[in-house]
């Protein structure tokens, strides 16, 4: 490699602005994205990059002079060293803390630049490699982000690519050309604004022509992962989930979810439900619509985050509109882990889902254990997205309401009393499984916990019963001041809302001993830690408050966004988790009373519901289709069949007859479709109480035939398959695994790109080799030998340079390796300028030749070294490159040509 | 060397001629082979050399191999060799013969000079005049000479052997581009190596008269044959575009102030079909562009300074070189 020796001032400044002034705008570019995740680096990015800039300008110039690089860097090491010495003697303590902070960012960048540009000056590579490592690292950093558009990619990675792609045309050319000057560099930026307008226009030209596409893509990546966060964390916009990175509920996050309930304007319904829970006079027993519980505290975020590792899961979770129509989802491991035992009751809630985010996670009583996915009235269909009937194992007590709340019916206040009454009999947590009990007492340390800590046990001191420290706490969330006025006050204003994630903030500290002024979660959050810290064993629970407000339809309840609410589950032996709401009453939230809308008609119960699959194409609109199935609901009796049946169902022209929920006729239907049939029939001789598994079993087996169908569902095969792909892949992996798998491959890709790059010469050999066995005659047998000789050779013996074959084989190889690589040679000159035929003598040196030279030179050499030279990189390079840009070997006298004869 | 079966008989006879030489000029084959290449291709050759490397010797000893010829000055039945030495004040009168008054006849009579031979070994042709310089190499591309309104046509076996001394400046009348052009080769002959030299002195002082075992191998005939041997070599058409490439790579190189002529190509193009031959082939390759190149182009090029003087020849040849190499055999 021919080194600069001297170098010009012009060359210097050429240098500077087509490699130095880049790969400045590039590390601008990086240190800004850096400076986004690294909150130490919030001292204005555009500074930092040109400290980074001032290293790499320097250093540059300096050692592409040929300074040398020990002795400056040392000198470097030294400065710096000094400056920090003579930073501690400052006078002021602020001053010292103050400077050195700069100085110590400053001295990372600038020694970052420095080191930069010894390798942009030194090594012709370092650009290429500066650009795949930043390239790297935006992507692996945006792989962690959740909204990703495609603009935003083009953004993020055009930079270093353009970088990239800059310097393999032009840093290479550049960095080491000893004859550079204005007029080439000129040219060379021409030629370069050609390219990048090239490269732009493809660029453009794409992002135009698959807009749409680009934009479909989009879409479902949004609503991929937007049913994952529900599913996971919970929120009822979109808003929210940018802001919530891993199914974690945080204390401010949950904030944001009521601020933008309470916020006034837009509050959405999210859904409606009608709850099949009632007191023994008729009246509505309102429950809490329970998504989650978050049970574990993680004391770095100081948030309550789901643990999926939870003793005794008690969490049923299944996506509602994976769920086929009709068909009863159950989850029966969950019912070992029920706690409830005394009191217990089921409780049956109709839900019909508004929001299409919140359509994918089922909202009920706590603890539900099975859904049934159920239609919505075609008359409601605008309002409602889906609808599913849960199934819960509740608690008979009602501990839910707490009794200063305004607006509370009496019944229900004194139903609640009637339920603390009952549980004061608890007396403590004996028999209780240990292991689960320290889960649901492990605590935090730390002052801030400790003071909670003490505050809890100096309020409950008196307290002998669980529900006894229950009832004081929630006392004390409720307790008025020496003014008379409430201690506590529901405010959204709480903590700093406006920094949500500042890591640092004792919120909780500040709620619970200061400003006494906070949102559910800061209620929920302070009541679980204080419980948990005198022995009774609590969670953090999210979901929907219930607020009963109409009595025009009994048993219907509305939830509106601003509904969302976050309170405590207390757990009593024999009752299981009972919930209590320690929240102070909102007047704002209670006094702007929503509307409640018309209630969705409930379907009639359905009598029999089939799924199967069409078993042959019907010919008229008003025949009978030949459905074969296996599985059935019969009456709310799940029925599966040991052999799948094949049976006709007639249609009449009142039967409703849908494709992918569009009206059709039954012509729709071909061979292999999915179908679900629904019949309302009653006038069977069966009822619900009386039928069992055999029973139904039986009837389904015994169906007139045609059965007269009322409802035929069509789903079409593909779609369906896709729609359900598209719920299940986010709810298997969430969008960043999704993402981040795409760039573990797409690295793999690379990684494996470059490792076949550096077996080029490795590949080249063997595709040579090929080349021989595929030979077509002595010629092109020769021919191809000959090329794979001398490839072969120049790796691994010696490099010919400009020589003819025939004098590198007497004077470099033969002497060596006595091959008799002459001999050959002069029988390819012979074949390749004679214009006669090969002998025969010809062929068989062409058929003996190759093998043994192979062995000769492997012999000589050892197959280690022999293939670490064939895998050489640099000699195979030479090999390929026009003699004209060769560095040409010094010939002391070319006055007397040599011999070879 | 891969002998072709019709090729025995030329072969045999320059490798007679080679090794009869070689008895006498140690160590040079290569250089031997060059003059006898220059010899077949109906050539002249210019020696560039140290005063005693041998140059003279050579010549005549090429003249004493080769027996026959018309001329009848010919001594021992060898073949007419004549010297001349050239100097300052040497006329081109001395050289062509002049008209001389013969009394008996009362008549001027056309006095014939040492130009009528088979071998001239013109020595240090740089040391005369201008003027004798290019009557010389007139009557070498001529192959005749003119006196007054008279032509004298020369034997078609006429090789010219000039010689110059590079180191002796002063004095000298260095022969200018276009009549080294006229020269199909000009070679250096060089120390012979260390080992060669003495053995040159043991074989000095064994026999004192070296020159008695020079024997006449071949005749006039012999020569002339092959001369139209070498004619027929065969030259492949990728060889010919080769030479082209490197006449023009010569005149659009950088360091390269006048490129080659097309007389120059034309006489390379000759060069390799003899040295093709006395290398004991039929046919030409790569190898013998590449060893030829020198010898036949470099002094017909201007170079820019004196490094390029050394390397940039090379490099034109030196990318043909590479280029051929990658060809493909045909068959």
């Amino acid at each position: 490699m021919n080194r600069l020796v001297n170098i010009t001032f012009t060359q210097v400044c050429i240098r500077l602005l087509f490699l130095v002034l880049p790969t400045c705008v590039l590390a601008w570019f990086a240190v800004q994205h850096v400076s986004e995740s690294f909150t130490a680096l919030d001292t204005g990015a555009s500074q930092l990059a040109l400290y980074f800039c001032c290293g790499l300008t320097v250093s540059y110039v300096l050692y592409l002079y040929r300074v040398r690089f020990s002795v400056t860097f040392v000198l470097l090491l030294l400065a710096i060293w000094l400056i920090n010495k003579y930073i501690d003697h400052l006078p002021g303590e602020f001053d010292v803390f103050y400077a050195s902070v700069r100085f110590w960012l400053f001295r990372m960048f600038f020694i970052t630049g420095w080191i930069m540009g010894f390798m942009l000056a030194k090594t012709r590579f370092a650009s290429i490699i500066i650009a795949i490592t930043v390239l790297f690292y935006t992507l692996s950093s945006y792989a962690d982000d959740r909204m990703i558009s495609a603009t935003f990619l083009l953004k993020a990675i055009l930079p270093p690519l353009a970088y990239a792609l800059y310097m393999i045309f032009v840093g290479s050319v550049l960095a080491d050309s000893t004859d550079l000057n204005v007029k080439k560099a000129l040219k060379l930026s021409a030629r370069l604004a050609i390219f990048l307008l090239f490269v732009g226009s493809i660029f453009w030209g794409v992002n135009k022509y698959f807009e749409a596409e680009t934009r479909a893509v989009e879409d479902v990546l949004t609503q991929g992962q937007s049913p994952d966060s529900t599913g996971e964390g919970g929120g009822p916009n979109n808003s929210m989930l940018e802001k919530q990175a891993d199914g974690t509920q945080s204390v401010t996050d949950s904030a944001s979810m009521d601020q933008n309930g309470g916020g006034g304007g837009g509050d959405p319904l999210m859904f409606c439900a009608r709850l099949n829970s009632y007191f023994p006079n008729g009246q509505p027993k309102p429950m809490y619509f329970t998504f989650h519980h978050l049970t574990k505290y993680d004391q770095q975020t100081e948030t309550f985050t789901r643990d999926p590792l939870m003793p005794e899961k008690d969490e049923f979770m299944p996506d509602p509109t994976t769920i086929p129509l009709y068909q009863i989802k159950s989850d029966p491991a969950l019912l070992s882990h029920l706690k409830t035992q005394k009191k217990r009751t089921v409780v049956t809630a109709d839900v019909y889902m508004s929001d299409k985010t919140w359509a994918h996670s089922i909202l009920a009583p706590s603890t539900a254990y099975s859904c049934q996915s159920i239609p919505v009235d075609r008359e409601f269909k605008k309002t409602f997205v889906s609808g599913y009937r849960v199934r819960s194992y509740a608690s008979e007590l009602l501990t839910t309401y707490s009794l200063e709340k305004k607006n509370t019916k009496p019944y229900l206040a004194s139903a609640q009393r009637e339920a603390i009454s009952e549980l004061m009999d608890v007396e403590n947590y004996d028999g209780v499984d240990a292991a689960f009990l320290n889960y649901y007492l492990k605590n935090p340390s730390g002052p801030l916990y400790d003071s909670i800590s003490a505050l809890a046990k100096r309020l409950t001191a008196n307290a002998k019963t669980p529900m006894e420290k229950v009832a004081i706490i929630h006392d004390y969330f409720m307790s008025k001041d020496e003014e008379g006025k409430p201690l506590f006050k529901y405010s959204l204003k709480a903590g700093k809302p406006d920094d949500p994630n500042i890591p640092t903030g004792t919120m909780l500290g500040e709620f619970l001993f200061h400003s006494h002024k906070g949102y559910c979660t800061f209620f929920a959050g302070a009541t679980v830690l204080m419980l948990r810290s005198v022995g009774v064993p609590a969670r953090f629970t999210v979901g929907f408050c219930t607020i009963d407000r109409s009595d025009k339809n009994k048993g219907w309840y509305w939830f509106y966004a601003h509904q969302a609410h976050a309170w405590t589950q207390v757990y009593f032996p024999e009752y299981g988790w009972l919930d209590f709401d320690t929240t102070i009453g909102n007047d704002d939230m209670e006094e702007s009373p929503q509307p409640d809308g018309t209630p969705p008609l409930p379907p009639p119960p359905p009598f029999i519901v089939l799924n199967g699959i069409v078993a042959k194409t019907p010919t008229t609109p008003f025949a009978q289709l030949e459905v074969r199935y296996d599985a059935g609901v019969l009456l709310d009796q799940e029925v599966r069949l040991d052999a799948s049946t094949t049976h006709q169902f007639s249609s009449g022209p009142a039967t409703l007859v849908t494709l992918n929920d569009k009206d059709t006729t039954l012509q729709a239907a071909h061979e292999g479709d999915s179908v679900v049939i629904v019949s309302y029939r009653t006038d069977l001789n069966a009822d619900a109480e009386e039928i069992t598994p055999e029973k139904a079993k039986q009837q389904l087996e015994q169906l007139a035939n045609p059965f007269p169908a009322d409802e035929i569902h069509i789903r079409v095969k593909v779609p369906d398959e896709k729609k359900e792909d598209k719920q299940k892949t986010p709810e298997q992996k969430d969008g960043k695994s999704d993402w981040s798998m795409l760039w573990w491959s797409l690295g793999i890709l690379g990684v494996f790109l470059i490792l076949n790059v550096c077996l080029l010469p490795l590949h080249i050999y063997f595709f040579l080799r090929m080349r021989v066995g595929r030979a077509r005659g002595l010629a092109d047998k020769a021919d191809r030998i000959y090329k794979l000789v001398l490839y072969f050779l120049h790796q691994t013996a010696h490099e010919r340079g400009n020589e003819t074959v025939t004098h590198y084989a007497a004077t470099k190889i033969d002497p060596v390796y006595a091959i008799q690589l002459t001999e050959f040679m002069h029988l390819v000159q012979r074949l390749k300028y004679s214009g006669l035929p090969a002998t025969a003598a010809d062929e068989q040196l062409i058929q003996t030749f190759y093998p043994q030279c192979i062995e000769r030179v492997r012999a000589k050499h050892g197959v280690f070294k022999m293939l670490m030279r064939l895998l050489h990189p640099a000699r195979a390079h030479r090999y390929f490159r026009r003699p004209a840009d060769a560095h040409l070997p010094e010939q002391e006298s070319p006055k007397t040509p040599a011999s070879t004869s | 060397m891969n002998e072709l079966p019709n090729m025995t008989q030329p072969v045999n006879k320059i490798a007679l001629l080679t090794d009869n030489i070689g008895k006498i000029i140690r160590g040079k084959q290569t250089e031997v082979q060059l003059v006898i290449a220059t010899l077949l291709a109906r050539g002249h050759i210019l020696l560039e050399d140290n005063p005693g490397s041998g140059k003279t010797v050579m010549a005549k000893t090429l003249a004493q191999s080769i027996s026959g010829g018309l001329y009848e000055h010919s001594t021992d039945g060898t073949i007419a060799f004549r010297r001349v030495q050239f100097t300052p004040d040497l006329l081109p009168m001395d050289l062509l013969g002049s008209h001389i008054f013969d009394e008996q006849q009362k008549d001027f009579v056309f006095k014939k000079g040492p130009l009528f031979t088979n071998i001239l070994l013109a020595d240090e042709i740089n040391r005369a005049s201008p003027k004798v310089q290019s009557a010389l190499l007139e009557c070498m591309a001529e192959n005749q000479i003119t006196v007054g309104d008279k032509t004298h046509h020369l034997d078609k076996f006429f090789f010219c052997i000039a010689t110059q001394n590079p180191i002796e400046m002063e004095g000298t009348y260095p022969l200018p581009a276009a009549q080294l052009d006229r020269f199909f080769m000009k070679i250096t002959f060089g120390y012979t190596s260390e080992d060669v030299e003495l053995d040159i002195y043991n074989n000095y002082l064994a026999i004192n008269n070296i020159h008695d075992n020079v024997k006449q191998v071949l005749g006039y005939n012999d020569i002339i044959s092959l001369q139209q041997e070498a004619e027929k070599v065969y030259l492949h058409p990728e060889l010919v575009t080769s030479v082209r490439n490197i006449v023009w790579g010569t005149r659009k190189h950088n360091d390269i102030t006048l490129g080659c002529s097309t007389r120059g190509g034309i006489i390379f193009l000759k060069c390799l079909k003899a040295f093709a031959l006395t290398r004991q082939r039929n046919y030409v390759t790569e190898d013998d562009i590449r060893d030829l190149a020198h010898p036949v182009l470099h002094h017909r090029l201007l170079f820019r300074n004196r490094e390029a003087s050394r390397t940039a020849l090379m490099q034109v040849v030196g990318m043909e070189i590479d280029r051929l190499s990658r060809m493909k055999i045909q068959g």
